[in-house]
Protein backbone atom coordinates (compact mmCIF):
# COMPACT_ATOMS: atom_id res chain seq x y z
CA UNK A 1 0.00 0.00 0.00
CA UNK A 2 2.62 2.62 1.33
CA UNK A 3 4.97 1.36 -2.28
CA UNK A 4 1.62 2.34 -4.48
CA UNK A 5 1.09 5.70 -2.68
CA UNK A 6 5.05 6.47 -2.32
CA UNK A 7 5.10 5.56 -6.52
CA UNK A 8 2.06 7.94 -7.21
CA UNK A 9 3.50 10.91 -4.79
CA UNK A 10 5.59 12.01 -7.49
CA UNK A 11 2.57 13.61 -9.28
CA UNK A 12 -0.10 14.08 -6.62
CA UNK A 13 -2.47 11.82 -8.60
CA UNK A 14 -5.34 8.81 -7.87
CA UNK A 15 -4.70 7.68 -4.43
CA UNK A 16 -2.03 10.12 -3.41
CA UNK A 17 -4.83 13.15 -4.95
CA UNK A 18 -7.20 11.38 -2.57
CA UNK A 19 -5.09 11.56 0.89
CA UNK A 20 -3.99 14.91 0.47
CA UNK A 21 -7.88 15.74 -0.60
CA UNK A 22 -8.77 13.60 3.02
CA UNK A 23 -6.07 15.61 4.53
CA UNK A 24 -6.61 18.86 3.76
CA UNK A 25 -11.08 18.53 4.84
CA UNK A 26 -9.73 17.09 8.51
CA UNK A 27 -7.41 19.86 8.96
CA UNK A 28 -9.99 22.42 7.92
CA UNK A 29 -12.99 20.14 10.14
CA UNK A 30 -10.55 19.66 12.52
CA UNK A 31 -10.57 23.25 13.35
CA UNK A 32 -14.25 24.15 13.24
CA UNK A 33 -15.03 20.86 15.38
CA UNK A 34 -12.29 21.86 17.80
CA UNK A 35 -13.76 25.67 18.48
CA UNK A 36 -17.38 23.91 18.48
CA UNK A 37 -16.04 21.62 21.19
CA UNK A 38 -14.60 24.72 22.75
CA UNK A 39 -18.28 26.06 22.90
CA UNK A 40 -20.34 23.33 22.67
CA UNK A 41 -18.64 20.68 25.13
CA UNK A 42 -17.09 22.69 27.62
CA UNK A 43 -19.40 26.05 27.86
CA UNK A 44 -22.20 24.51 26.86
CA UNK A 45 -22.94 27.35 24.03
CA UNK A 46 -24.76 25.46 21.33
CA UNK A 47 -23.30 27.52 18.36
CA UNK A 48 -25.16 26.49 14.83
CA UNK A 49 -23.54 29.57 13.18
CA UNK A 50 -20.04 27.98 12.25
CA UNK A 51 -21.30 28.60 8.46
CA UNK A 52 -21.34 32.63 9.46
CA UNK A 53 -17.92 32.03 11.16
CA UNK A 54 -16.13 30.27 8.12
CA UNK A 55 -18.09 32.45 5.70
CA UNK A 56 -16.29 35.81 6.78
CA UNK A 57 -12.90 33.75 6.27
CA UNK A 58 -13.98 33.00 2.83
CA UNK A 59 -15.43 36.50 1.92
CA UNK A 60 -11.98 38.33 3.81
CA UNK A 61 -9.99 36.59 1.00
CA UNK A 62 -12.09 37.57 -1.91
CA UNK A 63 -13.18 40.86 -0.40
CA UNK A 64 -10.20 42.11 1.09
CA UNK A 65 -6.88 40.29 0.27
CA UNK A 66 -8.03 40.04 -3.62
CA UNK A 67 -7.92 43.92 -3.33
CA UNK A 68 -5.06 44.17 -1.97
CA UNK A 69 -3.23 41.90 -3.72
CA UNK A 70 -4.58 43.81 -7.13
CA UNK A 71 -3.39 47.34 -5.54
CA UNK A 72 0.22 45.63 -4.46
CA UNK A 73 0.71 44.43 -7.58
CA UNK A 74 -0.51 47.24 -9.90
CA UNK A 75 1.68 49.65 -7.24
CA UNK A 76 5.03 47.41 -7.98
CA UNK A 77 4.20 48.16 -12.15
CA UNK A 78 2.54 45.57 -13.38
CA UNK A 79 -0.49 46.46 -15.56
CA UNK A 80 -3.51 44.29 -14.48
CA UNK A 81 -7.21 44.98 -16.29
CA UNK A 82 -9.70 47.20 -14.48
CA UNK A 83 -11.22 45.97 -11.68
CA UNK A 84 -13.49 49.03 -10.04
CA UNK A 85 -16.74 48.13 -11.20
CA UNK A 86 -18.78 45.43 -10.68
CA UNK A 87 -18.45 44.05 -14.23
CA UNK A 88 -14.93 44.09 -14.72
CA UNK A 89 -14.50 42.91 -11.01
CA UNK A 90 -15.87 39.61 -11.86
CA UNK A 91 -15.19 39.28 -15.95
CA UNK A 92 -11.72 40.59 -15.85
CA UNK A 93 -10.88 38.56 -12.26
CA UNK A 94 -9.48 35.38 -14.20
CA UNK A 95 -7.01 37.24 -16.61
CA UNK A 96 -5.86 39.77 -13.07
CA UNK A 97 -5.72 36.92 -11.55
CA UNK A 98 -3.40 35.53 -14.03
CA UNK A 99 -0.84 38.03 -13.87
CA UNK A 100 -0.80 38.37 -10.17
CA UNK A 101 -0.04 34.98 -10.17
CA UNK A 102 3.02 34.99 -12.72
CA UNK A 103 4.41 38.26 -10.12
CA UNK A 104 3.78 36.34 -6.55
CA UNK A 105 6.01 33.41 -7.98
CA UNK A 106 8.94 35.64 -8.10
CA UNK A 107 7.80 36.84 -4.91
CA UNK A 108 7.15 34.28 -2.22
CA UNK A 109 7.91 36.88 0.56
CA UNK A 110 4.43 38.75 -0.67
CA UNK A 111 2.51 35.60 -1.46
CA UNK A 112 3.24 34.75 2.62
CA UNK A 113 2.03 37.89 4.04
CA UNK A 114 -1.17 38.05 2.02
CA UNK A 115 -1.75 34.53 3.54
CA UNK A 116 -1.12 35.85 6.77
CA UNK A 117 -2.84 39.16 6.12
CA UNK A 118 -5.58 37.18 5.41
CA UNK A 119 -5.49 35.12 7.96
CA UNK A 120 -5.33 37.95 10.68
CA UNK A 121 -8.44 40.01 9.25
CA UNK A 122 -10.17 36.91 9.16
CA UNK A 123 -9.88 36.54 12.69
CA UNK A 124 -11.22 39.92 13.52
CA UNK A 125 -13.65 39.74 11.32
CA UNK A 126 -14.38 36.40 12.88
CA UNK A 127 -14.41 37.71 16.27
CA UNK A 128 -16.00 40.52 15.56
CA UNK A 129 -18.84 38.13 14.09
CA UNK A 130 -18.65 36.39 17.46
CA UNK A 131 -19.43 39.99 19.52
CA UNK A 132 -22.57 40.21 17.08
CA UNK A 133 -23.17 36.19 17.61
CA UNK A 134 -23.31 37.00 21.36
CA UNK A 135 -25.96 40.25 21.24
CA UNK A 136 -29.02 37.67 20.74
CA UNK A 137 -27.17 34.57 22.35
CA UNK A 138 -27.18 36.65 25.98
CA UNK A 139 -31.38 37.47 25.66
CA UNK A 140 -31.93 34.47 24.34
CA UNK A 141 -32.75 30.60 24.99
CA UNK A 142 -30.79 27.84 23.40
CA UNK A 143 -33.62 26.88 21.17
CA UNK A 144 -34.01 30.41 19.66
CA UNK A 145 -30.02 30.95 19.72
CA UNK A 146 -29.95 28.23 17.20
CA UNK A 147 -32.52 29.45 14.73
CA UNK A 148 -30.96 32.72 15.13
CA UNK A 149 -27.54 31.68 14.25
CA UNK A 150 -28.82 29.54 11.29
CA UNK A 151 -30.78 32.37 9.77
CA UNK A 152 -27.79 34.29 10.32
CA UNK A 153 -25.58 31.75 8.10
CA UNK A 154 -28.14 31.61 5.41
CA UNK A 155 -28.43 35.21 5.49
CA UNK A 156 -24.61 35.57 4.93
CA UNK A 157 -24.61 33.37 2.09
CA UNK A 158 -27.24 35.47 0.66
CA UNK A 159 -25.17 38.83 0.74
CA UNK A 160 -22.34 37.29 -0.77
CA UNK A 161 -24.85 36.09 -4.05
CA UNK A 162 -26.00 39.56 -4.90
CA UNK A 163 -23.04 41.54 -4.08
CA UNK A 164 -20.57 40.73 -6.44
CA UNK A 165 -18.26 43.22 -4.81
CA UNK A 166 -17.98 40.76 -1.85
CA UNK A 167 -16.82 37.52 -3.72
CA UNK A 168 -18.22 37.83 -7.13
CA UNK A 169 -22.24 37.10 -6.42
CA UNK A 170 -23.66 33.76 -8.17
CA UNK A 171 -20.32 33.67 -10.75
CA UNK A 172 -17.53 33.26 -7.94
CA UNK A 173 -14.34 34.75 -7.99
CA UNK A 174 -11.05 33.33 -8.56
CA UNK A 175 -8.04 34.27 -6.07
CA UNK A 176 -4.47 34.33 -6.84
CA UNK A 177 -2.19 31.48 -5.78
CA UNK A 178 -0.36 32.92 -2.51
CA UNK A 179 1.96 29.81 -2.67
CA UNK A 180 2.97 30.13 -6.52
CA UNK A 181 6.24 30.38 -5.28
CA UNK A 182 6.42 26.96 -4.77
CA UNK A 183 7.17 24.55 -8.12
CA UNK A 184 4.96 21.43 -6.87
CA UNK A 185 1.31 21.28 -6.40
CA UNK A 186 -0.62 24.05 -4.66
CA UNK A 187 -2.98 21.23 -3.01
CA UNK A 188 -0.37 19.67 -1.03
CA UNK A 189 1.20 22.58 0.58
CA UNK A 190 -2.12 23.82 1.65
CA UNK A 191 -2.86 20.57 3.05
CA UNK A 192 0.41 21.38 5.19
CA UNK A 193 -0.17 24.82 6.32
CA UNK A 194 -3.83 23.94 7.35
CA UNK A 195 -2.67 20.60 9.25
CA UNK A 196 -0.21 22.63 11.37
CA UNK A 197 -2.81 25.21 12.01
CA UNK A 198 -4.51 22.69 12.95
CA UNK A 199 -1.80 21.30 15.38
CA UNK A 200 -1.22 25.06 16.72
CA UNK A 201 -5.13 25.59 17.27
CA UNK A 202 -5.27 22.24 19.14
CA UNK A 203 -3.20 23.41 21.51
CA UNK A 204 -4.08 26.98 22.32
CA UNK A 205 -7.46 25.46 23.09
CA UNK A 206 -5.73 22.59 25.08
CA UNK A 207 -4.17 25.18 26.79
CA UNK A 208 -7.14 27.15 27.50
CA UNK A 209 -8.90 23.99 28.42
CA UNK A 210 -6.89 22.89 31.43
CA UNK A 211 -6.36 26.48 32.61
CA UNK A 212 -8.79 27.78 35.55
CA UNK A 213 -10.75 29.80 32.49
CA UNK A 214 -11.35 26.35 31.19
CA UNK A 215 -12.76 25.08 34.36
CA UNK A 216 -14.81 28.19 34.93
CA UNK A 217 -15.97 27.35 31.68
CA UNK A 218 -17.03 24.02 32.74
CA UNK A 219 -18.66 25.39 35.81
CA UNK A 220 -20.77 27.71 33.78
CA UNK A 221 -21.78 25.15 31.29
CA UNK A 222 -22.70 22.64 34.60
CA UNK A 223 -24.14 25.64 37.11
CA UNK A 224 -24.56 28.76 35.42
CA UNK A 225 -26.20 29.89 38.75
CA UNK A 226 -23.92 29.23 41.13
CA UNK A 227 -21.58 31.07 38.70
CA UNK A 228 -23.12 34.38 38.81
CA UNK A 229 -23.90 33.44 42.65
CA UNK A 230 -20.04 33.90 43.16
CA UNK A 231 -19.84 36.80 41.24
CA UNK A 232 -18.51 35.64 38.06
CA UNK A 233 -19.44 37.84 34.75
CA UNK A 234 -21.24 34.71 32.93
CA UNK A 235 -22.36 36.74 30.43
CA UNK A 236 -18.78 38.12 29.21
CA UNK A 237 -17.58 35.45 29.50
CA UNK A 238 -19.49 33.45 26.72
CA UNK A 239 -19.17 36.47 24.74
CA UNK A 240 -15.22 36.15 24.93
CA UNK A 241 -15.59 32.84 24.56
CA UNK A 242 -17.79 32.97 20.75
CA UNK A 243 -15.75 35.79 20.05
CA UNK A 244 -12.37 33.35 20.67
CA UNK A 245 -13.53 30.33 18.99
CA UNK A 246 -15.07 32.61 15.79
CA UNK A 247 -11.66 33.88 15.46
CA UNK A 248 -10.52 30.33 15.26
CA UNK A 249 -13.51 29.05 12.90
CA UNK A 250 -12.85 31.62 10.66
CA UNK A 251 -9.52 30.14 9.68
CA UNK A 252 -10.72 27.06 7.30
CA UNK A 253 -12.71 29.71 5.38
CA UNK A 254 -9.30 31.27 4.48
CA UNK A 255 -7.73 28.43 3.75
CA UNK A 256 -10.87 27.04 1.64
CA UNK A 257 -10.63 29.76 -0.37
CA UNK A 258 -6.81 29.00 -1.22
CA UNK A 259 -7.39 25.48 -1.74
CA UNK A 260 -9.95 25.84 -4.36
CA UNK A 261 -8.34 29.22 -5.33
CA UNK A 262 -11.96 30.54 -6.12
CA UNK A 263 -14.90 32.05 -3.96
CA UNK A 264 -18.68 31.24 -4.28
CA UNK A 265 -21.19 31.64 -1.83
CA UNK A 266 -21.89 28.18 -2.32
CA UNK A 267 -19.09 26.64 -0.71
CA UNK A 268 -19.64 28.11 2.48
CA UNK A 269 -23.21 26.17 3.21
CA UNK A 270 -24.42 25.66 6.54
CA UNK A 271 -25.32 22.17 5.73
CA UNK A 272 -22.00 21.94 5.25
CA UNK A 273 -19.84 23.67 7.57
CA UNK A 274 -22.10 23.73 10.62
CA UNK A 275 -24.36 20.22 10.39
CA UNK A 276 -21.38 18.31 9.34
CA UNK A 277 -18.88 19.79 12.03
CA UNK A 278 -22.15 18.95 14.84
CA UNK A 279 -22.40 15.37 13.73
CA UNK A 280 -18.50 15.04 13.94
CA UNK A 281 -18.92 16.77 17.70
CA UNK A 282 -21.89 14.46 18.64
CA UNK A 283 -20.22 10.83 17.07
CA UNK A 284 -16.84 11.43 18.67
CA UNK A 285 -18.21 12.63 22.12
CA UNK A 286 -18.13 16.28 22.89
CA UNK A 287 -16.40 17.96 25.78
CA UNK A 288 -13.00 15.68 25.12
CA UNK A 289 -10.52 16.56 21.89
CA UNK A 290 -9.69 12.70 21.37
CA UNK A 291 -13.52 12.35 20.27
CA UNK A 292 -13.43 15.47 18.42
CA UNK A 293 -10.84 14.10 16.49
CA UNK A 294 -12.26 10.74 16.06
CA UNK A 295 -15.21 12.03 14.61
CA UNK A 296 -13.58 14.52 12.42
CA UNK A 297 -11.30 11.40 11.24
CA UNK A 298 -14.37 9.02 10.60
CA UNK A 299 -16.58 11.76 9.08
CA UNK A 300 -13.77 13.28 6.48
CA UNK A 301 -13.00 9.59 5.47
CA UNK A 302 -16.20 8.26 5.29
CA UNK A 303 -17.07 11.28 2.95
CA UNK A 304 -14.40 11.80 1.02
CA UNK A 305 -14.54 8.03 0.31
CA UNK A 306 -18.33 7.89 -0.57
CA UNK A 307 -17.59 11.21 -3.11
CA UNK A 308 -14.21 9.62 -5.01
CA UNK A 309 -15.82 5.59 -5.17
CA UNK A 310 -19.64 7.31 -6.40
CA UNK A 311 -19.02 4.88 -9.32
CA UNK A 312 -18.45 2.38 -7.83
CA UNK A 313 -21.09 2.07 -5.02
CA UNK A 314 -23.71 3.21 -7.71
CA UNK A 315 -23.24 -0.42 -9.17
CA UNK A 316 -24.02 -2.24 -5.50
CA UNK A 317 -27.03 0.10 -4.31
CA UNK A 318 -30.64 0.35 -5.62
CA UNK A 319 -31.25 3.86 -4.48
CA UNK A 320 -29.53 7.31 -6.26
CA UNK A 321 -26.22 7.88 -5.16
CA UNK A 322 -26.42 10.98 -4.75
CA UNK A 323 -28.26 10.91 -1.37
CA UNK A 324 -26.22 7.80 -0.08
CA UNK A 325 -24.02 10.36 1.90
CA UNK A 326 -26.45 11.67 3.74
CA UNK A 327 -28.15 8.85 4.60
CA UNK A 328 -25.24 7.09 5.62
CA UNK A 329 -24.13 9.58 7.39
CA UNK A 330 -27.60 10.78 8.58
CA UNK A 331 -28.17 6.98 9.99
CA UNK A 332 -25.02 7.00 12.08
CA UNK A 333 -25.80 9.93 13.71
CA UNK A 334 -29.38 8.30 14.62
CA UNK A 335 -27.33 4.76 15.91
CA UNK A 336 -24.70 6.69 17.70
CA UNK A 337 -27.57 9.08 19.34
CA UNK A 338 -29.71 5.65 20.31
CA UNK A 339 -26.44 3.60 21.52
CA UNK A 340 -24.06 5.64 22.90
CA UNK A 341 -25.33 9.05 23.55
CA UNK A 342 -22.11 10.37 25.62
CA UNK A 343 -20.38 9.75 22.04
CA UNK A 344 -17.80 7.48 20.96
CA UNK A 345 -15.33 8.70 23.86
CA UNK A 346 -17.36 10.31 26.30
CA UNK A 347 -16.55 13.33 28.54
CA UNK A 348 -13.94 12.37 31.19
CA UNK A 349 -13.16 14.16 34.74
CA UNK A 350 -10.79 16.46 34.47
CA UNK A 351 -6.79 15.69 35.05
CA UNK A 352 -4.36 18.45 35.93
CA UNK A 353 -1.24 16.58 37.55
CA UNK A 354 -0.76 17.74 41.14
CA UNK A 355 -4.54 18.36 41.55
CA UNK A 356 -7.33 16.22 42.96
CA UNK A 357 -10.48 17.40 42.10
CA UNK A 358 -12.63 14.47 43.04
CA UNK A 359 -10.94 14.56 46.71
CA UNK A 360 -10.99 18.83 47.10
CA UNK A 361 -15.03 17.83 46.79
CA UNK A 362 -15.47 15.28 48.67
CA UNK A 363 -13.34 16.98 51.32
CA UNK A 364 -14.91 17.65 54.86
CA UNK A 365 -14.12 20.66 56.58
CA UNK A 366 -14.66 20.75 60.23
CA UNK A 367 -16.04 24.32 60.98
CA UNK A 368 -16.24 24.72 65.15
CA UNK A 369 -19.46 26.92 64.86
CA UNK A 370 -19.36 27.88 68.43
CA UNK A 371 -16.45 30.01 67.53
CA UNK A 372 -17.55 31.12 64.58
CA UNK A 373 -19.87 34.03 65.98
CA UNK A 374 -16.54 35.46 67.52
CA UNK A 375 -14.46 35.23 64.23
CA UNK A 376 -17.53 37.34 62.74
CA UNK A 377 -17.61 39.68 65.77
CA UNK A 378 -14.14 39.99 65.36
CA UNK A 379 -13.52 40.51 61.41
CA UNK A 380 -16.26 43.47 61.69
CA UNK A 381 -14.16 45.21 64.73
CA UNK A 382 -11.38 45.00 62.40
CA UNK A 383 -13.18 46.46 59.25
CA UNK A 384 -14.75 49.45 61.40
CA UNK A 385 -11.05 50.10 62.57
CA UNK A 386 -9.19 50.50 59.05
CA UNK A 387 -11.95 52.34 58.22
CA UNK A 388 -11.55 54.98 60.90
CA UNK A 389 -7.91 55.24 60.24
CA UNK A 390 -8.09 55.88 56.63
CA UNK A 391 -10.56 58.93 57.81
CA UNK B 1 9.36 18.47 -3.12
CA UNK B 2 5.99 17.18 -3.60
CA UNK B 3 6.90 13.97 -2.01
CA UNK B 4 9.04 15.22 1.02
CA UNK B 5 5.62 17.68 1.48
CA UNK B 6 3.37 14.89 1.49
CA UNK B 7 4.81 12.71 3.67
CA UNK B 8 5.34 15.95 6.07
CA UNK B 9 1.57 16.12 6.02
CA UNK B 10 0.81 12.25 6.34
CA UNK B 11 3.21 13.27 9.52
CA UNK B 12 1.59 15.93 10.68
CA UNK B 13 -1.93 14.13 10.06
CA UNK B 14 -0.93 11.42 12.35
CA UNK B 15 1.13 12.76 15.18
CA UNK B 16 -1.81 14.79 15.98
CA UNK B 17 -4.36 12.36 16.74
CA UNK B 18 -1.55 9.69 17.98
CA UNK B 19 -0.40 12.86 20.31
CA UNK B 20 -4.16 13.12 20.87
CA UNK B 21 -4.92 9.47 21.86
CA UNK B 22 -1.51 9.28 23.81
CA UNK B 23 -2.63 12.36 26.45
CA UNK B 24 -5.92 11.08 26.51
CA UNK B 25 -4.89 7.00 27.98
CA UNK B 26 -2.28 8.81 29.93
CA UNK B 27 -4.63 10.49 31.80
CA UNK B 28 -7.41 8.19 31.37
CA UNK B 29 -5.02 6.00 33.40
CA UNK B 30 -4.14 8.40 36.09
CA UNK B 31 -7.89 9.32 36.95
CA UNK B 32 -7.74 5.72 37.16
CA UNK B 33 -5.33 5.55 39.58
CA UNK B 34 -6.43 8.27 41.65
CA UNK B 35 -9.98 6.50 41.76
CA UNK B 36 -8.39 3.28 43.22
CA UNK B 37 -6.47 5.14 45.98
CA UNK B 38 -9.30 6.78 46.97
CA UNK B 39 -10.90 3.60 47.49
CA UNK B 40 -8.22 1.84 49.36
CA UNK B 41 -7.96 4.79 51.56
CA UNK B 42 -11.67 4.46 52.27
Amino acid sequence: MLAVIGSSVAAITGMSRLIVDIAMYFGLFVIVAMALNFQYGNAGIPNFGCAVQVIVGGFTVSGITLRLAYWLVEKAGVKLLPYQTAYDWLYNSQLNVVTVNNYLKTHPLLGVSLLLFSIAVAMVLGAVIGWVISVPAIRLRATYLMITLITMADASQIFGRNIPYICGGTLGIWIPNVFAWYPGDRGVITAVVTLAIGLICFFIFRTMLNSPYGRLMRAIRENEVTCLSVGKNVVGIRRNILMFASAITAIPGVMTAYYYSYVVDAMYQRAYWTYWSWLMLILGGPGNNAGTFLGCALVIAMRRVIIVYKWFFDKILFFPISYFEQILLGVLLIVVMIFRPDGLIPEKLLYIPGVNYTKLVRERVKVDWRTAPKMRLAGKRRRFSLKFWRR
Amino acid sequence: MDMVLFWVMVALWVIMPAFIVYEEIKERRALAEIEKAEVSEE
